[in-house]
C-alpha cells in the first residue's frame, strides 16, 4: 500500500531542495550585501494549542493543530537584531476531548483561534555570505477567540496572554533583495480564567487558554533596506 | 552503504575544515557573564495543599474568577537569571563549559482568586516565589564561521538547587503555606553563539533546555498545622545573552 502511494505521489523535497539549491547558485554573488531591515511573509503550525492534557491530567485528547499565516519585521543592527510581526493562527484539526475521566468538568470539544503579536530581540551570527543564524529572547501578547462544546452546550470564548519565550531561525539568502528563512519559536503563555466549564455548585470561570508550545515558521523575506 | 557513509563523513570533515580555515589553536579558553530569563522556573508548582483548595494542577489551576469578586490572575512565574561561564575550546571544533547560573522571580506569582470554602466563595490570595542555583556541564562541537562567529552545541548535565515557597491567605483568615528544598541533576541541552567584535572580546546568545526535578519533597513549615509536599521542577527553556573575554589561546 505504501509502495504504490509513493509510485503515484512522488516526493517532492528532491525537487524543492533542487529549486532551492539552484537558486542560492544562481543569486549567491549578490548575496553579500548587508540587510538592515526586512519584512517576511511566512506560514507555520502550533501542535496542541490550549494544552488541554495539561490543564486536566484526566482528560484524554485529540489535540487542536493550527496552522498559521504572519508577516514579520525584522531589524538587523551589527550583532543585534529586533524581530517583531503579526500572527494569525486557525484551527486546522479542532481539538477533541476522546475520554473525559473527570465528570465535574465536562469539556467535549474546542477550537481556538489566536492572533500572537510577538517581539524578540537578540543576537545574528551570520553564515559566510550565505545567510545568517539567529537567536532571541522575548515576549508576544496573545489574543483569542474560540468555542469550547461542555455539557452538550458550545459557548464562546475569548482571553488575552502575555506570554515569553524564545526564537531560533536561520536565514538563506536567495538575493540581495529575497531570503528563505525558517524559525522555530517558543512561547510559555496562559491567560486568565475565562469560561465557566465545571459543574455546579461552582459558577466560577475556571477554564484557561494555555497558548504554550511550539511554533515552526517558513517564509520568505524581502529586504527593503 | 559503508563506502558511503565514509565518503560523506569524509566530505563533512572536509567542509569544516575548509570553513573555518587553517587550525590555529590546540585550546582557547573564555570566561563570560550572561543574563537573560527563564519561563516557569519551577514548573506549576503544584502541591498536595492545591488539591486540598480543589486544585489539580497548580498554579496554572488556581485562577479562578467570578463577577462581584475582585480577583487578579496568577500568572506563572517568568524568572530572570544572571551568572557566569568558563569555557575551552579544542582544536578548533571541540568543545566544553562550565557556569553558574542564579534565577528568581521577576514577574508573576502574585493574585488573588476563588476557592470553595464550605461551598461558598472566597477570596484567596496567592503568593509564589523561587529561586534556583545551578551548575551545567556539557561538552560537544563547535562550527567556526570565518574568523566572527563561532556557534556550539553541547549536552551534559546540571547540579540545580531549588527554594519554592508559597503562602495562601484566605479573606476568612488564616494561611496555607509552604516552603520546599532540594537539589537534582537535570540534563541538559545547550547552543550558544558567539559573535567576535575582536581576537578577545564576543557577544553571547544561548538557549539551554533543562530535563529533571528534585524527588518529591517535604514542606519545611513544620508549625503550620499543614504538612504538603511538593517538587521542583528543573524543566525548561533559559534564554541568556551576554559578553565572554577570551583570555587564552594556544
Amino acid at each position: 500500500m505504501i509502495i504504490a502511494r509513493n509510485h503515484n505521489c512522488p516526493s517532492l523535497f528532491p525537487l524543492v531542495a533542487a529549486c532551492l539549491a539552484a537558486a542560492c547558485l544562481l543569486f549567491q554573488t549578490h548575496a553579500a550585501a548587508q540587510q538592515y531591515f526586512g519584512v517576511g511573509f511566512h506560514v507555520g503550525a502550533h501542535n496542541d494549542v490550549g494544552n488541554m492534557t495539561s490543564y486536566n491530567s484526566s482528560f484524554e485528547v485529540e489535540p487542536q493543530t493550527s496552522y498559521i499565516l504572519g508577516v514579520s519585521f525584522k531589524a538587523n543592527l551589527g550583532f543585534l537584531f529586533l524581530r517583531t510581526g503579526v500572527d494569525i493562527a486557525f484551527p486546522l484539526i479542532e481539538g477533541d476531548v476522546l475520554e473525559n475521566g473527570d465528570p465535574a468538568d465536562p469539556i467535549e470539544k474546542y477550537s481556538i483561534s489566536y492572533t500572537a503579536l510577538p517581539l524578540f530581540l537578540g543576537v545574528n551570527f551570520p553564515v559566510f555570505d550565505i545567510g545568517e543564524f539567529y537567536l532571541g529572547g522575548g515576549a508576544a501578547y496573545f489574543l483569542a477567540t474560540g468555542t469550547v462544546t461542555h455539557g452538550g452546550a458550545e459557548d464562546n470564548i475569548s482571553a488575552s496572554a502575555l506570554g515569553f519565550g524564545f526564537l531560533v531561525g536561520m536565514r538563506l539568502h536567495l538575493s540581495a533583495k529575497f531570503g528563505l528563512y525558517m524559525e522555530w519559536e517558543y512561547f510559555d503563555a496562559r491567560s486568565g480564567a475565562s469560561m465557566n466549564t465545571v459543574t455546579a455548585p461552582q459558577a466560577w470561570d475556571n477554564l484557561y487558554i494555555d497558548f504554550s508550545g511550539h511554533r515552526i515558521l517558513l517564509g520568505v523575506m524581502y529586504y527593503a533596506i | 552503504m559503508l563506502f558511503n557513509v565514509r565518503a560523506f563523513m569524509g566530505a563533512a570533515i572536509l567542509l569544516l575544515f575548509a570553513a573555518s580555515g587553517p587550525l590555529h589553536a590546540a585550546v582557547s579558553l573564555s570566561a563570560g557573564i550572561q543574563a537573560g530569563f527563564m519561563p516557569s522556573p519551577g514548573g506549576n508548582l503544584h502541591s498536595s495543599t492545591h488539591e486540598k483548595i480543589g486544585v489539580g494542577n497548580g498554579i496554572d489551576g488556581i485562577n479562578r474568577s467570578m463577577s462581584g469578586y475582585d480577583t487578579k490572575p496568577v500568572d506563572r512565574i517568568l524568572g530572570a537569571s544572571a551568572g557566569l561561564e568558563f569555557r575551552a575550546v579544542f582544536y578548533d571544533y571541540f568543545f566544553a563549559r562550565l557556569a553558574g547560573n542564579f534565577t528568581t522571580r521577576a514577574r508573576g506569582g502574585s493574585g488573588t482568586t476563588l476557592y470553595d470554602n464550605g461551598g461558598t466563595p472566597e477570596l484567596l490570595d496567592c503568593e509564589y516565589l523561587v529561586h534556583i542555583i545551578d551548575a551545567p556541564l556539557t561538552a560537544g562541537l563547535v562550527v567556526p564561521f570565518w574568523k566572527d562567529v563561532r556557534i556550539a552545541f553541547s549536552v551534559g548535565a546540571a547540579f540545580a538547587y531549588g527554594n519554592y515557597k508559597y503562602y495562601f491567605e484566605p479573606e476568612s483568615g488564616g494561611r496555607y503555606k509552604g516552603k520546599f528544598r532540594g537539589y537534582g541533576f537535570p540534563l541538559v541541552l545547550l547552543v550558544e553563539g558567539d559573535y567576535f567584535l575582536n581576537e578577545k572580546l564576543s557577544i553571547t546568545a544561548s538557549l539551554a533546555y533543562y530535563r529533571g526535578s528534585t524527588d518529591i519533597r517535604r514542606d519545611r513549615y513544620r508549625t503550620d498545622g499543614d504538612t504538603d509536599y511538593a517538587r521542583i521542577d528543573f524543566t525548561g527553556y533559559r534564554f541568556a545573552m551576554g559578553a565572554s573575554w577570551h583570555f587564552y589561546s594556544r
